[in-house]
């Protein structure tokens, strides 16, 4: 039997225990152990970004982290940006630029545009650009992404300027 | 346009692009099986081998391994499409780095990867053939024994007296010209789920652009029927030709899970995709051009050499593409192309987007800049003058039922020349310059007398919803939502009440699948068409309901009513569910198998044989920094002969998709072999476009409405690559007068043009 080693983290904002290898990456831990298959896995090098999820807030690729770098820590995938199956406003937007083609990179961008947009309310081009500088797309050739960040970030003013709130966010991850 | 069509001819989001932005879509490695296993597979290091033996004893000893198989264990039977060449796992001897020699079946992938590291395989390395032209001497190393001198297929075509137009001509002109190995990178892994039902048939789950070749190619490797064989085709991670046909792993995995008795998945690892995938064939081209003073372009002659790698797959039909489509795109009086596909001990090639057409385009469309320049004339208006016209049959006997290349051509270029950058600055150091290359490619591609059909079934659930099934995949271009608005569209029900079923080929109607971009042409068209049937039988049985005659019934917005009396009318819910629930039921099912009204070609591979012609136009604005050779991409009009956009947003993501992969094989893409092994086979070293190195790009849509096509439209989706690599070549000449003839344009290759002074610096 392969020893084990207990991983407490949080997972979309519930807290979660799980019996990880110490070689076991946190993409695997994620898709094979707590069955969350949103997170993809295209290169398993840290190319591509596919792999990309939230931890403490902070984009990476979940394919290069082992997983018990997530102890303690708060972890968010796909799964946990949209509340009550309702789409998040940056969701939304990728759908309604046409940044959504063969949707395999797309939960990937969405979060690293997510970490962008709980940073910066009205982001740069530039600033867009560099932040989804690290995922592959090779549908779309990415100019809808950049579309897709600034749309999400007006419906996210908007939201802001109704509720106050965080954007229909789900749990705040910091 | 836009007024007259309520669903169709007008953006829309993509119906299952919800799904895939929450994470739901599932694609193939995101299900498994209870007693799923994992397989792996064995590859060979050596480009060319002997097998003198396999020892798997260690392997099948580690625990968690439930099988390892070599070709002793599986049916010996040659598969291929043309030339059926390759087995399964290969029988004694291996043809490239990357050749397939035993597979493991472990309950973690883990314990498989342990298990291959376990399995000893003693090789005698054989003497390699690494070039096509060195492949072709007498006496060179045979990748097969049964191919003599390499050749996995030669074409001569000729047309016209094309010597004799030759000699009437005021210049001609030849050229050589080189395309480059390059993969086409989807960002999803290809795999299987192979699983023997106690009934004695085969399941297999794969995200594959063509279910039904998958179908019968799966059951000719295995030496099983077809009908014993089902495809399920989950959500496609991006397939851009690459994903068309099945490849060893899937036969692999049916051999384990019968062996084992359990489900088997394989996903191809990354390093995979790049050693053992099928890349775009490489060609050398040869190009002669007869032109008169005027610009009148008269007569061209090819001779292409082209490397197909240790196995040929649909290499046969690239080489058929490429020797020909471009004959087509301008008033040719004659042609001649000579075209040799060769065997080396390279990684096989086969479909990539353009599927070989894109790699003539690049000579031709770079020829015709060379010789408009040398003869003084402007190459647009050279290309103005020689382009085919909608009426025209060209050369290779397509008739052409639309055609916008004048029209694309006078757009693009029109657009680039706008909103020009400086030619020059940093005192000259910065170059800027503008080209432009043309296109034609195909919807539909019916082979001899064969048929180019599709089938469509539509089916009203009594709710009043639509159930579309189609045998053609979406492989992420929006094929779904193009169907949904077509069925939308002809019913009068708003596109939130169509859905487009995945295919299955035990339950879809028969498909060939999402290649020759003739998915929105021909699958489309049996949408519309089976729509149309399904709307009849429920206008019939509205009549009977309302007690009026059909004739008298329209649908708008999921509702039927009397057009002279629009006070009369009830739901499509209300009629379906009173269909449906009575023991007089209505069918409310409608199955159409449509092909279109082509003839194919003759043995001489003359004939109409696409159900339309596609035609488009690219400019393009490039930077060149004359003291490192790095060249940019900064602007890019697209211009393309759609037909009719039945969704224009999914026009404008194939244009800008397009435009990112062919700038890539232009700028950066490439696969490096040395003595036949790969020496980039990762993310990190073979060189995709990022965000950052992104051109601007202005989509033009031009519409010819199209006489077949469902309300007009004709494909786009391997357009867009096709005119990227030409446009970007004839920018660069503009920028810095130098002419690569050679993808990709690298840094060092543009360094050494632009400084041939230094070209002995380093020696």
């Amino acid at each position: 039997m392969k020893t084990g080693q207990v991983l407490n983290f949080t997972l979309n904002g519930e807290q979660v225990e799980v019996l990880v290898d110490p070689a076991e990456t946190l993409v695997n831990v994620i898709r094979k152990k707590l069955l969350l298959t949103g997170t993809k896995r295209g290169c398993e090098e840290g190319e591509c970004g596919a792999c990309t999820v939230l931890l403490d807030g902070k984009p990476v690729n979940s394919c290069l982290v082992p997983a018990m770098k997530a102890h303690g820590k708060a972890v968010v995938t796909i799964e946990g940006i949209s509340a009550s199956g309702e789409l998040h406003p940056i969701q939304q937007a990728f759908i309604e630029a046409g940044a959504v083609q063969c949707g395999f990179c797309t939960p990937g961008v969405v979060l690293s545009a997510k970490s962008l947009l709980d940073r910066v309310t009205l982001p740069s081009e530039e600033e867009i650009k560099t932040e989804l500088s690290g995922h592959l797309c090779r549908c779309t050739g990415y100019v809808q992404f950049v579309d897709a960040v600034r749309l999400a970030a007006r419906k996210l003013g908007r939201f802001h300027d109704r509720s106050g709130g965080d954007g229909g966010a789900g749990r705040s991850v910091v | 346009m836009q007024t007259k069509h309520s669903a169709v001819g007008r953006d829309a989001d993509f119906i299952d692009a919800a799904e895939k932005v929450t994470g739901r879509a599932r694609y193939l490695d995101d299900l498994s099986f209870p007693g799923m296993l994992h397989g792996k597979i064995l590859r060979s290091p050596y480009p060319h081998a002997r097998i003198k033996g396999i020892d798997i004893s260690r392997a099948a000893s580690l625990a968690g391994v439930k099988a390892v198989i070599t070709s002793a264990d599986c049916p010996g039977i040659r598969f291929g499409l043309d030339n059926p060449d390759v087995y399964m796992l290969a029988v004694d001897k291996v043809r490239y780095a990357g050749d397939e020699v035993a597979a493991v079946a472990a309950v973690s992938e883990e314990a498989a990867e342990e298990a291959l590291s376990l399995i000893d395989v003693e090789y005698e390395p054989l003497p390699a053939v690494y070039h096509p032209a060195e492949a072709m001497v007498p006496g060179a190393p045979l990748v097969h024994e049964d191919k003599p001198g390499n050749i996995a297929k030669i074409y001569e075509i000729v047309r016209g007296n094309v010597d004799e137009d030759f000699a009437s001509c005021d210049c001609v002109f030849e050229e050589e010209f080189g395309t480059s190995l390059v993969q086409p990178c989807y960002l999803e892994p290809f795999g299987v789920i192979a699983d023997w039902e106690p009934n004695g048939r085969l399941t297999i789950w794969t995200g594959i652009q063509s279910a039904f070749h998958a179908r019968a190619e799966i059951a000719k490797a295995l030496g099983i029927d077809p009908s014993s064989v089902t495809v399920k085709v989950p959500y496609i991670g991006g397939g851009f030709g690459g994903k068309i046909w099945i490849r060893n792993f899937h036969p692999i995995a049916a051999v384990l899970a019968r062996k084992t008795g359990r489900p088997v998945k394989i996903v191809l690892s990354r390093e995979e995709e790049f050693i053992a995938s099928r890349a775009r064939v490489a060609a050398g081209i040869k190009l002669k051009l007869g032109m008169m003073r005027d610009g009148t372009m008269v007569c061209k002659e090819a001779e292409i050499i082209a490397d197909n790698g240790a196995y040929s797959w649909a290499a046969p039909k690239i080489l058929l593409n490429m020797s020909m489509r471009t004959d087509c795109l301008y008033r040719f009086r004659s042609s001649r192309t000579v075209s040799r596909l060769v065997y080396t001990n390279h990684v096989p090639t086969s479909g990539f987007r353009g599927y070989g057409n894109a790699q003539m385009h690049f000579a031709l469309e770079s020829m015709v800049d060379i010789c408009a320049r040398k003869m003084g004339l402007d190459p647009v208006e050279v290309r103005l003058k020689n382009a085919v016209r909608s009426g025209d049959t060209t050369l290779h006997g397509w008739k052409l039922r639309s055609c916008g290349l004048s029209e694309c051509i006078d757009k693009a270029a029109a657009a680039i020349k706008e909103g020009r950058l400086p030619g020059e600055e940093a005192g000259g150091r910065i170059r800027r310059g503008v080209g432009v290359a043309c296109m034609t490619h195909v919807s539909g591609n019916r082979g001899g007398d064969n048929f180019d059909g599709s089938s469509a079934m539509v089916r009203f659930q009594e709710d009043g919803r639509l159930l579309v099934y189609s045998g053609e995949s979406d492989m992420g271009q929006g094929a779904r939502t193009v169907f949904a608005q077509i069925a939308a569209e002809a019913l009068g029900i708003p596109l939130s009440d169509v859905i487009v079923m995945p295919v299955d080929t035990d339950v879809s109607p028969f498909g060939y699948g999402s290649y020759s971009s003739r998915v929105t042409t021909v699958g489309g068209k049996a949408v519309l068409l089976a729509a149309r049937q399904v709307r009849d039988q429920l206008l019939k049985l509205a009549g009977k309901l309302m007690n009026e005659s059909p004739d008298r019934l329209e649908i708008r917005d999921g509702v039927i009513f009397d057009r002279l009396d629009p006070g009369r009318r009830m739901t499509v819910a209300e009629a379906c569910r009173a269909g449906i629930r009575t023991r007089q039921a209505a069918e409310l099912t409608a199955y159409v198998t449509y092909d279109p009204p082509t003839e194919g070609t003759d043995s001489d591979y003359y004939g109409d044989y696409s159900s339309a012609y596609n035609y488009g136009a690219h400019g393009v604005e490039v930077e060149v920094d004359t003291e490192t050779g790095q060249v940019r991409v900064l602007r890019v009009a697209a211009a393309h002969d759609v037909g009719f956009a039945i969704n224009p947003k999914g026009v404008r993501g194939q244009i800008s998709g397009g435009v990112a992969q062919g700038t890539g094989w232009a700028l950066c893409e490439n696969l490096v072999l040395k003595e036949g092994v790969l020496q980039n086979p990762s993310l990190s070293s073979y060189i995709l476009m990022t965000i950052k190195d992104m051109p601007s790009i202005k989509p033009i849509i031009v519409e010819t409405d199209d006489p077949v096509g469902p309300y007009g439209a004709k494909g786009v989706g391997e357009p867009t690559l096709i005119p990227v690599p030409p446009a970007i070549a004839n920018a660069i000449e503009d920028a810095v007068g130098v002419r690569l003839r050679d993808l990709p344009f690298t840094p060092e290759k543009i360094f050494r043009a632009v400084n041939p002074q230094l070209k002995e610096a380093g020696k």
